[in-house]
Parts: structure tokens; C-alpha cells; sequence
């Protein structure tokens, strides 16, 4: 129990020091801020009613604490293009990335943990190769290329899916449906291979332990044993990497959105950079991190689930110490 | 060789139930085939045990596992067969060999800590055997097995997760989940290794106990002569994958035809002189000489740690003499051993040493705030030498940096050439210097230890379980070396062991911890024909040794008391003092 | 290391990972080469020839300006092999050395180390990107910098990862108990027990970097129309696919060759010297 609420202090001092990093890294701009957005042509009065609106002529840690209190209280600012209020936005964009990245994420993870576990079951054989092969080659073909050729396949050689979404943030799901699934294929794609390799490789290091073959050696069957004894320790050091990859998913796809001209958080985000609409972007930052820490914090507890020397409070920090009795001991075993 | 142990059908035992005929097994590394067993052959009769000795590479454990008709993926049999019960283990097909394993064969692995599936409960792990061959599984079925192998309260016990068991503990639940589907053969591979002096008694007494009970053929594995002494019937001693003798017990562990396992037990470190030898003198030591290290109620803890990990310490160390602390694993002897050589400070009490300035010195700051002189007369040699050097630097470079570090050399041809006199001193010679520890033995690596601390000139030695990792032969010849370099040099040796016999070849003085605290210490002979403290004779009594049949009483664990934090050392003859606890005879 | 030693450690490294930096050096050779062997100059555009199939003068055809796809796509990786090689080289030598710094102060410094490195990874790599270049524009030393920054705490977490069990080894208890200072121990003892690790997670790095400096161009934030880049071309070149599939599919193929050899290379050299990184995800 204290492990959570050390684990949930942690989480908000990252959130935190995140907040702080995205704004100051957007204040950086050098110069004059509200001169740099409108150009070198626009008049003074545009420029001094913008820095007005910006807070600019205000001191630079009132106004992060300003921005940082509101958007606790889910004020996320105005938009400096379209004059509507960031959170808005923000929400319509994030349901349609929720569409795409859930679905992306169940397909995604279910595929990669079997194929792992399969290729690490067939270690060695023909099985295991074209995965390890076909993972490999996955991992290096970027996001872009991927969308690029299923448009091309999908929607222009064989016309099964629309190739791009026409309506704008405005649509609605009925619009959305037939397009989403052009996305997810490309997302899956993109991100099975890092957790086929790690699973596989989790799994085989599984499978060589001693009480992997102390099982086998009680005449528990070879798929049993990878099941019941090797998969819930081996899927440990996998979860992290999932957890990776669906922060990646939930926290905008900006590739795949902007190839499919998909309204999800990623296309909102190359909008704002185009028109530099920072209090869009900084919201979308703020967001990400939330995503990326309540995902580290799901898989954490999953850990502690799936693991019950996690589970027993205090041992686990116990064991981090070098404990010379401990040490003695397994050198003994060794010898 | 042929005929599959022809000296060791008897007419103690019925009728065959395993038999090992000419057995070859060999794995391919790179293009060379290497050979792990050869010709070995061997039968075990009902009711028999039968140990197969032999040290590190001398292929017992895998020549073991063949019973369960198990091999290390990579290495295959090149001839010969392995029967049990009447089937060739190596031509069942998949579903047969798994109604073999566990049913009529199993197996008491090595670690019974790595052994035991770490998510599952261990009930769960007992009851997996029993469900998977048809036998009765419900949960007090599970207890009665856990209090069979005397586990106290059974009932909570099968519901705790392996992490959450002692080492012995762990070891009992291997035993139960092996014995619970009433097996006909058993192999214990190594079962007691991973455990402390008076666990493994008491294990040992139990698998006796079982044994007996329900009329098991054991195959028991082990480097330790003492652990096969105390219960096998019959030995067979294995030397580099050939089995170089075979025969009772008794005889081939007490009257050894083979060199080597005349050469084994010669190595062998013992508490009581073999069958006929002498008792060898107490090694003698000049009282008289002026005291090097002196602690007083020294208390030590760990970093951030809420209680301390050694509590009113108190130690004398004089000039050229040995002083061993004995104890298991978490009576805190290492952590004196560390916070002598300055890894752990001193929370409260005395502690001096008589630099190589020869002036008095305090020892109570960790290493990084002790003056040079201080930190070059305290030298460590560690526990393993394999993991105590730097595998990226070569064995020149590692002695090399405390002669530069301490400035014992001048100029770089001297440090060269001292390295080399280091080396030769050690037993080596000044080519290993340019190899990498990869390239060395266990033992070499040890002797480098030990040329790496010499090189500080230091007046005191730590030497914390140096010879735990080594095969008994090696582990002769390094302690030989330490002590001719110590009184070559005149120097004084603070020895850590678990292993009384051990100590007892080395120490002038010892020191018996428990909990953190010392319960009993005194000059060698004392303690060791004397002891006065009920935690000094358990470890006593829990000593296996060859050719000695006897096995501490199985209930030896409950007769360990923990230790009376108020209680007083009493000093019981000249230098022989006793902690106070209930039981203690002083 | 004699040559005999180095062709036999070559040739320990295994026929894939051979593959693999053969892959990888023909890549960088053509592109370093490119001034060279390029029939055309790669910007220049003629609008008599858009949009041209494979001939003897154009034998990868031309994109919808009449240029020259072979030479754009010779010319077109030299962009991000130079970012790549000094945003990896960058994030590595700073990321190696936090992490390694973090792992011997143990306790409040790593903690605190732990806590930013984990707030500038909460942020996505590519958004972290498109702020900065969104701030500061895109120049190609703005982009090397914002690459090196964004991957340096990933890098220090993996080095972090490498140099704990390395603390805890046996001969830097050792080094500490002959009062050996902090600075010997980093250099002599840890530094050389993690190099393995830093050379893969090296390979790796810049397989990523490349990825991102193509995306990059692709989303249109890297380099500058007219100048040639793979990213670029997909991008320009990919409404036309049906008509002139050369101009999509050479940078296409260009590019997964060398980071296919990329990863091989890294897989190879992680078996060879005993790292596992196949534990680790996109960060």
C-alpha cells in the first residue's frame, strides 16, 4: 500500500516538472512572442491587444501558474486561431483518437503477446524465424510508409476503405466509421514489433529457468508449464513496453491522423504547429503526459498483480538493498 | 565397467528399479564435442541409496537427471542406456514420460529458491503433482504433506507464495512436492547446498526419516563428502565424467582406493580427525603478542535501516594471528567484515588499529574518510573472486592500481616488476598478467584476490568467505597459500566462514555470531572441544562429515533459541567468553 | 587486436548481422557518393519530362517536377544520416553520462534524475519535435538539437539500467574499500561494463533518429522542398504512385534498406556482446 501512494506521489511531481518543462519550452521563444506569431508586418496595436490576451506583459511564473491552476480546473485556455476554448477542442479530438487507439491497442497487444509466446515456444524453428524476420522488418518501416502503401492497397487498388477522412473535426461517427480502419491497421502495424521481440524474449528467458524445468520434471505438459508457470513472470518485463506503446497510441498518432486527414488529437496537433497556436499545443503536451503517467501507473499496478513478490509491502524495497546474507547465499548455491 | 555396478548388487536391497548402463553424453561447443559423462554405469536397488560424488564439471547432476529422462537442451547420449522401472527413459514417447515424471521418478532440484514457481502459491505447486496424476488433492491432503516434511502450521503455510519461505522452508516444500505422489525413485540434486550448517542437518535427517518411512530408492547428488557420508548406502565418485570409484560408503570413504578420491578426501576440511588419524595439534599462537585490532560494543547498521545489524561487537585481533567469525547467513559476520574494511561506518563504540605507521587508528569512519595509511593497512579478499575483479581489465591492471593507488611503487618498470613478484608470490607467474579473469580458474582468481590485496602491504586481512565458491581440492591449496603468506608476512587475518571445519584449519581464535550478536568466543580448541553456547553446539552437532554416519536429531531447528538481547557475556576460562542466554552452560 | 583476431571476431558476429552492415555501408557510400554518381541534379525540375516511367535516360523515371528520382533518391538520405550520426552521437555521450551519474549517486540525485528524465519522456518524442521546431523553426542544427534532447533521457534510463548492477558488483565494492574516489570508479571500473550496452543501444538509437528525421521531412517540418529527402519524396511523389511508382517506392526502398541494416547490425552486435535489446519499446 505505501508502494501505491509513494507511486502516485511520484506520478504528480512527473506531471508536474512535465507541465513545466512544455511551458517554458513554448515561452523559449526568442523574442518578442505575440511579434513573432502575427509577422514583421502586423501593427502595433494587433501586437499589443495579442500580448494582452497572452498575459505576456505579466511575469513569466504568474502566468505558469496561472495557465498550470486553470488547467487543473480543466481550463485549458482560448484557441489563438478559431477563438474557441482549447478544451473543447481538445475533448472532440481525443474521442476520435480514443476510436482509433482502442481498438489499435486490444488487436495490437493480443497479436504481439501470441506471437511472441509462439515464437518463443518454437525457439530456434521455422516458427520463431519468420516472426523474429517479420518483426524486424515491421520495426524498421516507419509509420508513414505503412499508412502510404494500405491507402494504396485498400483504398485506391482495391476500394474497400475510404483513403482519407473528408469531414473535419466536426464528424461524426457514422463519418468516422468506415474510415477508422485504415488507421488501427496502420497503428497495430506499427506496433506489434516491439512487444512480439520483447515478449519472446521474456518468454524464452522464461522457459530456461530452473523452475521452468522443475515443472516439466513433475510431468506438467510443455504448454502448461509456459502458461501457467513461465507467462505471469515473463510477462513482467513486457509491461512496461506495452505501456510504452499505448501511451504512444492514446497520446496522438500524429503520422498515421495526418495521413488518413484523421480529426483525432495528432492531426490537431500538426494544425497548431502550422499556425502556431501555442495554448493548443501546450494543452495537447499537458494531455500526453497525463495519458503517459496514468499508463505507467495501470501497468505498475498490473505488475503488482501479476507478481506477488511486488505484493508483499516492504520486501520489495528490501530487496533492493545488497543484502550480504542474501549474496552469501546464492554464491553458495553456485559453488 | 560393463557389467552395470556389479560390486554393488547386496542383499540389503530388493530388486533393481533404475539402471544406468554405459551411459555417454556429451554437447557439441563450437566445433569440439565435450564429453560430460563416460561409461557410466550404475543400478539402484529398491530401498538402496546411492550417492554420486564429485566435483564442479564432473558431470553428477546431468548423469543425475537422466532418471527423469531429462537433458540440457544441446547435449545428447552418445551410448548407452538408462532404464527405470523396467523403461528406457530416452525412447518413451511425450505423454509416456510425463506419466514417468514426477509419478514413479522425481526430482529435489538444486535451488530450491529458483526451483519454485514464483507466481504460484505453494500449495498450488504441491497440489499441480498430485491433480496431474490422479491423486487426492484437496487442501488437507496438501497440509498433511507440508506437516510431513515438518513445516509448522500447514494449513497457512501452503498458502504463501515461494518469496515469502525461508531457504529451508523452500527446500521442504520442494521435498513435500517431490514425495507427494509417493515416487519409487527419488533424486536429490544437490539438496542441501543452498542451506545453512544447521538447516541442512536437519533436512538431511528428514529425507533420512522419509526415506525410511516410505522405503524410497534415493540417487543423491553432491560435491560435499560429509552430505553423502551421512546418507548414502553406496557412493559412486565421479572425476571428469568417468566414474573413477564405486562401493559402500563406508569403505570408499573411509578407505579410498582411487587417487583421486584419496586426493578428494586428503582436501576435505574436517571437524574430527578421519578413522585413524591423529588428532592434529591446536595451532599454537604467542599470547603474548601486541594487540592490532581492538573493538569494543561495536553497534553497525545499514544505511537507512530502522534496527541495527550488529549490536555490541567485540573483537581482539593481535599481530600474525587469525581470528574467524563463524555463523549463517544473516548472523552478521559480513557485516563486520565490511564495516572493518570501512564499507559500513561505525554507528557506536570502539575501534582501533595499529596502522602500518604504527600508530593507533581509528576505524570507525567509513573508508572514504580514513587517511591513506589507514585504508592500505585493511585489505579485503572477497567471497567471489570472479565477481570481485573487473572482467574488462587485465589481471596485471587490477593488481597494479593498489600499488599505484597506496604509491608502494615509484616508477612504472617497478610496478611492473613488483606485479610479477605479487604473482609468483600468489603461485602464479608473471604471464597471467596479461590475461582477463574470463581466462583464469576459480582458484586462480582467488589467488589474484589475494596478490591484489597483498599488493596494499597491509597489516590486516579480510578474508570474508574466500574459498564458499571453490571445489575442496582448490579450496586446500588457497587457504594453504593464505597461511603461508600471512606468516611470511607477518600479517593478521580476520576470516569469515559459515564452515566450522573450515575455520578450525585456520583459526587461532574464534568468534561464534547469531542475530548480530556474539554468543560465544574463545581460542580455537576451546570452542571447538568446549563449547559452551546452545547455538555453538547445534552448529556443532549439525556437522556432516566423510565416513561419519551420524545425523543431527531431525527437530535440531526447534532447539535454536533466538538470543536474549539483555543477556551478558560471561567469561568461562581464560579468553572463553559465553553470552548468557537460557541454555548456555557456563 | 591483431587481424587475424578481428576477422575471426567478424566472423563470430554471424552471417545476418554481415548483412546487415554491408546494407548499411552501401547506403552511406551511395549517399556520400551521390554528388558523383548522380546522372542529374537532383533540384533540377524540366516539365517536358514530369511524371516519367523507367528509360535509359531516366532509369528510375521522374517525379511530377521532371527531376530525376534516382539522383533525388541518392542524394535524398544524406540529410538524415547527417542528423542521425550527431543527434545519436549527441544524445548518447549525454544520455550515457546522466544515467551513469544516476546510478552512482544512488538516493536523492538519481531520484531526482529518475523524476525529470521520466517528465521529458511523458512527452511524446514527435510532439516534443513539433514544439520545438514550431518555436525555433527548422534548421538543420534546431533539429539536430531538438533530436539530441528529446532521446538523451531515454538514453540515460537504458544507461541508468546497465551501470546499477554494475554498482553493485563485487570489484566496485572492491575499488570502494581501497577508497578509490568517485571519478576512478566511474572511468576504470563501471564505464567499461556498460560500453556494450552503449555501443547497441548506439545502433539502435540512430535507426530511430532516421526514422524521426523522415517523418519529419514527410510531415513537412524537415528539410525544404526543393531539396531532395526520402521522407520528402514519399511525400511529394505519393498522389502520383499509380502513374510513376518509382518516385514512392525508390525512397521507400532506400530507406528500409538501411535501417533494416540498421537493425540487424544492432540485433547482431547486442547477441554478439551479450545485450538484450529486444527488452526495450520505442521511446
Amino acid at each position: 500500500m505505501i508502494y501505491v501512494v509513494r507511486r502516485l506521489l511520484a506520478s504528480i511531481i512527473t506531471l508536474f516538472l512535465a507541465s513545466f518543462f512544455v511551458f517554458f519550452a513554448v515561452q523559449a521563444l526568442p523574442g518578442d512572442v505575440a511579434q513573432q506569431l502575427l509577422g514583421q508586418n502586423a501593427t502595433p496595436e494587433a501586437v499589443e491587444t495579442l500580448r494582452e490576451k497572452l498575459g505576456l506583459n505579466q511575469g513569466i511564473w504568474t502566468r505558469y501558474f496561472d495557465w498550470l491552476g486553470s488547467a487543473v480546473r480543466g481550463d485549458l485556455g482560448t484557441s489563438l486561431v478559431s477563438g474557441e476554448p482549447v478544451s473543447t477542442t481538445l475533448w472532440t479530438a481525443f474521442t476520435h483518437t480514443l476510436l482509433i487507439a482502442i481498438p489499435a491497442m486490444i488487436i495490437g497487444i493480443a497479436i504481439s503477446v501470441l506471437l511472441g509466446v509462439w515464437a518463443a515456444a518454437r525457439r530456434g524453428r521455422r516458427a520463431d524465424n519468420t516472426i523474429s524476420v517479420l518483426s524486424l522488418i515491421t520495426m524498421s518501416i516507419p509509420e508513414f510508409v505503412v499508412a502510404t502503401v494500405l491507402i494504396i492497397v485498400f483504398a485506391i487498388a482495391i476500394p474497400i476503405f475510404p483513403a482519407v477522412v473528408l469531414q473535419g473535426p466536426s464528424a461524426s461517427f457514422s463519418d468516422l466509421f468506415p474510415a477508422m480502419w485504415l488507421p488501427i491497421a496502420t497503428l497495430v502495424f506499427s506496433m506489434v514489433a516491439y512487444i512480439i521481440r520483447s515478449t519472446r524474449s521474456s518468454t524464452i528467458d522464461g522457459l530456461t529457468t530452473e523452475y521452468a524445468t522443475t515443472a516439466e520434471l513433475k510431468g506438467v505438459k510443455r504448454r502448461v508449464v509456459l502458461l501457467r508457470h513461465v507467462l505471469p513472470t515473463a510477462m513482467l518485463p513486457v509491461l512496461p513496453v506495452i505501456s510504452i506503446n499505448v501511451a504512444w497510441l492514446l497520446g496522438g498518432v500524429v503520422v498515421t491522423e495526418t495521413v488518413f486527414n484523421y480529426p483525432g488529437v495528432g492531426k490537431l496537433m500538426i494544425d497548431s504547429v502550422s499556425t502556431r497556436d501555442l495554448p493548443v499545443l501546450q494543452a495537447i503536451a499537458l494531455l500526453s503526459a497525463c495519458v503517459y503517467v496514468l499508463v505507467n501507473l495501470a501497468a505498475d499496478l498490473l505488475a503488482l498483480l501479476l507478481d506477488p513478490r511486488q505484493r508483499t509491502s516492504g520486501r520489495a524495497s528490501k530487496r533492493q538493498r545488497p543484502d550480504p546474507a542474501l549474496e552469501a547465499k546464492t554464491s553458495e548455491a553456485s559453488g | 565397467m560393463s557389467q552395470p555396478g556389479a560390486s554393488l548388487i547386496d542383499s540389503r536391497f530388493g530388486e533393481q528399479v533404475a539402471v544406468v548402463q554405459d551411459l555417454t553424453i556429451s554437447y557439441r561447443a563450437g566445433d569440439r564435442n565435450v564429453v560430460v559423462a563416460q561409461d557410466v554405469s550404475f543400478t539402484l536397488n529398491e530401498g538402496e541409496t546411492v550417492g554420486l560424488v564429485g566435483e564442479s564439471g564432473s558431470g553428477k547432476s546431468t548423469v543425475a537427471r537422466t532418471l527423469l529422462g531429462h537433458l540440457r537442451p544441446g547435449s545428447k547420449i552418445d551410448n548407452g542406456t538408462v532404464t527405470v522401472l523396467g523403461r528406457d527413459m530416452f525412447t518413451l514417447g511425450e505423454r509416456e514420460l510425463r506419466d514417468m515424471r514426477g509419478r514413479q521418478v522425481a526430482i529435489v532440484p538444486q535451488n530450491a529458491g529458483q526451483s519454485l514457481t514464483p507466481s504460484m502459491r505453494v500449495g498450488g505447486q504441491i497440489q499441480e503433482s498430485l491433480k496431474l496424476h490422479g491423486l487426492r488433492h484437496d487442501p488437507a491432503r496438501i497440509a498433511e504433506f507440508a506437516d510431513l516434511v515438518r513445516l509448522p502450521t500447514p494449513e497457512e503455510i501452503i498458502q504463501r507464495y515461494p518469496h515469502e519461505l525461508s531457504g529451508g522452508q523452500q527446500q521442504r516444500i520442494a521435498i513435500a512436492m517431490a514425495i507427494a505422489t509417493d515416487p519409487q525413485v527419488m533424486v536429490l540434486d544437490e539438496p542441501t547446498t543452498a542451506l545453512d550448517v544447521i538447516t541442512q542437518g536437519a533436512v538431511l535427517a528428514l529425507i533420512q526419516e522419509l526415506r525410511e518411512r516410505l522405503n524410497m530408492s534415493i540417487l543423491i547428488v553432491s560435491h560435499d563428502l560429509g552430505v553423502v557420508s551421512a546418507i548414502a548406502d553406496n557412493v559412486i565418485v565421479l572425476n571428469k565424467g568417468v566414474a573413477t570409484e564405486r562401493g559402500a560408503a563406508r569403505d570408499v570413504l573411509t578407505a579410498p582406493r582411487a587417487a583421486y578420491t584419496k586426493r578428494l578426501l586428503a582436501a576435505a576440511p574436517r571437524l574430527h580427525p578421519a578413522p585413524g588419524e591423529p588428532e592434529p595439534e591446536p595451532i599454537p599462537f604467542d599470547d603474548h603478542a601486541p594487540t592490532l585490532l581492538r573493538c569494543v560494543g561495536v553497534d553497525i547498521r545499514y544505511p537507512r535501516a530502522i534496527s541495527l545489524a550488529v549490536r555490541n561487537f567485540q573483537i581482539d585481533i593481535r599481530e600474525g594471528e587469525t581470528v574467524a567469525i563463524v555463523g549463517e547467513s544473516g548472523s552478521g559476520k559480513s557485516t563486520v567484515a565490511h564495516a572493518i574494511a570501512g564499507l559500513l561506518g561505525v554507528e557506536h563504540g570502539e575501534a582501533v588499529i595499529t596502522a602500518a605507521d604504527h600508530r593507533s587508528q581509528d576505524l570507525r569512519q567509513p573508508v572514504r574518510k580514513r587517511p591513506p595509511v589507514v585504508r592500505r593497512s585493511v585489505q579485503m579478499i572477497f567471497q567471489n573472486a570472479d565477481l570481485a575483479l573487473n572482467p574488462r581489465r587485465s589481471i596485471g591492471d587490477s593488481v597494479a592500481r593498489p600499488l599505484r593507488l597506496f604509491k608502494r611503487t615509484r616508477s612504472r618498470v617497478e610496478t611492473k616488476q613488483r606485479v610479477g613478484t605479487l604473482l609468483t608470490e600468489v603461485g602464479l607467474t608473471e604471464q597471467f598478467a596479461r590475461r582477463v579473469p574470463g581466462q583464469l580458474s576459480g582458484g586462480q582468481r582467488q589467488r589474484i584476490g589475494i596478490a591484489r590485496a597483498l599488493a596494499a602491504e597491509p597489516r590486516l586481512l579480510i578474508a570474508d568467505e574466500i574459498t564458499t565458491a571453490l571445489d575442496v581440492s582448490v579450496q586446500a591449496d588457497v587457504l594453504r597459500l593464505l597461511d603461508e603468506l600471512q606468516e611470511r608476512h607477518g600479517l593478521s587475518c580476520l576470516f569469515i566462514s559459515h564452515d566450522l571445519a573450515v575455520v578450525k584449519s585456520v583459526a587461532h581464535r574464534i568468534v561464534v555470531m547469531k542475530e548480530g550478536y556474539v554468543v560465544e568466543s574463545g581460542p580455537a580448541a576451546a570452542i571447538l572441544d568446549d563449547p559452551r553456547h546452545p547455538y555453538t553446539r547445534a552448529l556443532l552437532d549439525s556437522v556432516v562429515e566423510p565416513g561419519v554416519e551420524r545425523l543431527p536429531s531431525v527437530d535440531i531447528e526447534q532447539r535454536v533459541r533466538r538470543v536474549d538481547a539483555s543477556a551478558a557475556m560471561v567469561d568461562v576460562a581464560s579468553g572463553h567468553l559465553v553470552r548468557a542466554d537460557v541454555g548456555a552452560d557456563l | 587486436m591483431s587481424l587475424a583476431t578481428t576477422v575471426r571476431s567478424a566472423s563470430d558476429l554471424g552471417l545476418v548481422t554481415l548483412v546487415g552492415i554491408a546494407m548499411v555501408v552501401i547506403t552511406v557510400v551511395l549517399a556520400v557518393l551521390s554528388p558523383v554518381l548522380s546522372p542529374y541534379d537532383p533540384i533540377a525540375s524540366n516539365a517536358d519530362a514530369a511524371l516519367m516511367g523507367s528509360s535509359w535516360a531516366h532509369w528510375l523515371g521522374t517525379d511530377a517536377y521532371g527531376r530525376d528520382v534516382l539522383s533525388r533518391t541518392l542524394y535524398g538520405g544524406r540529410f538524415a544520416l547527417v542528423v542521425s550520426v550527431l543527434a545519436t552521437t549527441i544524445c548518447v555521450a549525454l544520455g550515457a553520462l546522466i544515467g551513469a551519474l544516476a546510478a552512482f549517486y544512488e538516493g536523492w540525485i538519481d531520484g531526482a534524475i529518475t523524476r525529470v528524465l521520466d517528465a521529458v519522456l511523458a512527452v511524446p518524442a514527435v510532439l516534443w519535435l513539433l514544439l520545438i521546431v514550431s518555436v525555433f523553426g527548422s534548421g538543420t542544427w534546431v533539429i539536430v538539437v531538438a533530436i539530441a534532447a528529446v532521446y538523451t533521457p531515454a538514453v540515460a534510463r537504458v544507461t541508468r539500467g546497465a551501470a546499477r548492477p554494475v554498482m553493485r558488483s563485487a570489484y566496485v565494492v572492491a575499488a570502494q574499500s581501497r577508497g578509490e574516489m568517485s571519478l576512478p570508479i566511474i572511468v576504470r571500473e563501471v564505464f567499461p561494463n556498460i560500453l556494450d550496452t552503449i555501443l547497441v543501444e548506439y545502433a539502435m538509437r540512430a535507426c530511430w533518429v532516421i526514422l524521426l528525421v523522415s517523418t519529419l521531412s514527410f510531415l513537412g517540418f524537415g528539410v525544404n522542398p526543393p531539396n531532395p529527402d526520402w521522407g520528402l519524396m514519399i511525400q511529394e511523389n505519393r498522389t502520383a504512385l499509380v502513374v510513376a511508382p518509382m518516385g514512392t517506392l525508390s525512397p521507400i526502398i532506400a530507406l528500409a534498406v538501411l535501417v533494416v541494416g540498421l537493425n540487424l547490425a544492432a540485433d547482431g552486435l547486442g547477441k554478439y556482446l551479450g545485450v538484450d535489446r529486444a527488452m526495450r519499446g520505442v521511446a
